[in-house]
């Protein structure tokens, strides 16, 4: 059967273990508008190279050394097409079906390959369905949150441990994530950030700002009826009517 | 727990037929008919029932010392002793109370107790027997009962090793490095498959048994190894050191391969770079000792689960509470070395619940099949 020409395809791939990008790139060279720009082999390298080499498509495997793959599509250009590979994993399984996300289980055969790389091919360029750190937050099982907050910083890739985040405050699009003395920019809505972290830690104190609850020291009135928590940094940060009504609950929880 | 202080309701059902007992020692010194009868039975009463609560703790006493073929001799002795002081506190209890009431009413009841008195103290250490008999019964239903319920337990985590060893992560990732080598590596392959095949047998023959050498379970440990060296390539190296007085050591089936995973899975497949997983075998008077020894990725995402030790570690813990007394898991996080030390005793067998599955059976070879019925 003739199928159409399709414009040429620069791919990456990322997995730790060399026997699935062996399967991998054998299928890819069978496909001749598919051009193999690089192999990754753990998250740190997948981020790196999706930058570099910039590829169309990235065939991404969840569990990798220093980054998982949900973490790697934190930190990559939106427009890549990506599709998840795994072994066996139920929570990620369950995020990618819910969300409509390209995933193929290893093993797979050339037809399930095809299936799923055609359907990527589609959706190159246009923007997915859920933020990344949403489909993260929807792959971790109930009661489990991040561990780290992942940022880009110019090429580098930081990795917040969130005992270390102070608060943090929506910019636009951004959110700006403060660590002592220390700010970052991160591509993400305030709204996605808390959802990943431990209501029992982290409140949200104002529409545009999210805290460690245990950094507060003391609460300073501003106005009749406007206030501000002053941190153990000594950053000040507002408090809106409904933040304060939070605040006082986490207080109230286990007899703080 | 004691029998008879762990309910009040026994505690008072046992007080009250001390009371009836007091009947006894009663019609030791007056005859039933006698009208000096009433008299005797109040005071001998007190006493009875004070000797009942004397007599309490010889349940412990009966626990340490068990009455058992070997060493009979010193729970005979310890008996003689307590039972001859017994009889005597209670028969010069009973002489206070009957001086006591002929103080009251001179009937002459001390003098018949004192007279009698030889009859008495049998009567006592008659008591104080009977006292023992229960406790003896009593502690050894105990004892079987939770030997029984031990060796239900050591079966059940058996079972939960065997279940726990196929990880569906490892298995289709395996899957996955097979169907990778099959075009390029043919004869990768074909190896790949026979090993995964010896490790899914072995873990099932292993299951089936009771206690195996641990160089039996080592065979497992190094086929399941030789298949994760083909997933992870260079990053896996593997130094396995094992006297060969270790080797011998019959161990619970299983019992190792957690240690084994949990070093891969949540040390070296964390570390990009990958490391050595060190295992050492030896044995010191009287135990088996085996460390196995990995680096870890302190950095590591979290998806892999909780780190470093995990739901495998937790089930060898319970195994060898439930196989021995005196064996220890321990673990040390170093800033990015995991190591678990696994200390068995020896001379102890593991326990009889899971070895009874093994008895008879012939040492199976790892690679035979498990159609034995």
């Amino acid at each position: 059967m003739e199928s159409p020409p399709r414009s040429s395809r620069r791919v990456l791939i990322a997995d730790d273990e060399a026997p699935a990008r062996a399967v991998l790139r054998e299928l890819i060279a069978a496909r001749p508008h598919l051009e193999l720009v690089a192999e990754a082999t753990n998250g740190l390298e997948a981020v790196e190279l999706a930058q570099a080499r910039a590829p169309d498509l990235l065939f991404l495997d969840v569990q990798m050394p220093r980054l998982d793959g949900f973490e790697v599509l934190e930190l990559i250009d939106r427009s890549i097409g990506v599709v998840f590979t795994t072994a066996y994993d139920q929570y990620a399984l369950r995020a990618f079906e819910v969300n409509a996300v390209d995933y193929l289980l290893k093993p797979f055969t050339d037809a399930r390959f095809a299936q799923a790389l055609e359907r990527a091919e589609q959706r190159i360029g246009a923007q997915r369905q859920v933020s990344a750190s949403a489909l993260a937050t929807a792959a971790r099982p109930a009661g489990r949150f991040a561990a780290r907050v992942v940022i880009k910083d110019g090429a580098r890739v930081e990795l917040l441990p969130v005992a270390d985040l102070d608060y943090a405050r929506a910019q636009g699009d951004y959110v700006e994530l403060v660590s002592g003395p220390r700010s970052w920019l991160k591509e993400q809505t305030l709204h996605d950030l808390e959802a990943a972290l431990d209501p029992d830690r982290f409140v949200r104190v104002h529409r545009s700002y999210l805290m460690q609850a245990s950094r507060l020291v003391r609460i300073e009135p501003i106005s009749k009826d406007s206030k501000v928590a002053v941190l153990t940094t000594g950053a000040r940060i507002p408090i809106s009517v409904t933040g304060l009504a939070r605040l006082q609950s986490w207080l109230g929880r286990a007899g703080r | 727990m004691h029998p008879i202080l762990s309910e009040r309701r026994v505690l008072f059902a046992y007080l009250a037929a001390w009371l009836v007992v007091s009947y006894l020692p009663a019609s030791v010194v007056a005859a039933p008919g006698d009208p000096r009868f009433l008299m005797a039975l109040a005071a001998a009463a007190p006493p009875t029932v004070l000797l009942g609560v004397g007599v309490l703790p010889i349940y412990y006493v009966c626990r340490a010392v068990p009455l058992r073929s070997s060493g009979a001799g010193v729970a005979l002795r310890v008996h003689a002793a307590l039972g001859l002081a017994s009889a005597a506190a209670w028969w010069g209890l009973l002489v206070l109370a009957a001086v006591l009431v002929d103080a009251m009413e001179p009937v002459g009841l001390g003098d018949a107790v004192q007279r009698r008195w030889g009859t008495l103290l049998v009567l006592g250490a008659l008591l104080y027997l009977g006292v023992v008999a229960l406790y003896t019964v009593v502690a050894s239903v105990r004892r079987v009962r939770d030997s029984e319920k031990r060796a239900a337990a050591a079966s059940l985590r058996a079972r939960e090793a065997q279940l726990a060893l196929l990880h569906p992560h490892f298995l289709f990732n395996s899957l996955n490095a097979i169907s990778a080598l099959t075009i390029q590596e043919p004869r990768k392959a074909r190896e790949l498959c026979a090993l995964l095949a010896d490790f899914l047998r072995g873990s099932l023959a292993l299951g089936e048994l009771g206690t195996v050498s641990l160089s039996e379970e080592l065979r497992l440990a190094r086929a399941y190894l030789d298949i994760e060296r083909v997933r992870l390539g260079d990053r896996l190296t593997v130094d396995i050191q094992v006297s060969p007085s270790a080797g011998e050591v019959r161990v619970p089936a299983l019992l190792l391969q957690p240690l084994v995973e949990n070093a891969i899975t949540h040390g070296i497949a964390t570390c990009a770079q990958g490391g050595t997983l060190a295992l050492e075998a030896r044995t010191t008077p009287g135990l088996l000792v085996v460390t196995v020894a990995n680096p870890f990725d302190p950095h590591a995402p979290s998806r892999r689960g909780s780190g470093p030790g995990g739901v495998g570690l937790a089930n060898v813990s319970r195994r060898i509470a439930a196989c021995y007394h005196g064996a220890s898991l321990t673990t040390r996080r170093d800033v990015d070395r995991f190591t678990s030390t696994l200390v068995l005793p020896i001379s102890e067998p593991p326990h009889r619940g899971e070895e009874e599955l093994a008895h008879g059976e012939p040492t199976p070879e790892l690679a035979q099949g498990p159609d034995r019925g």
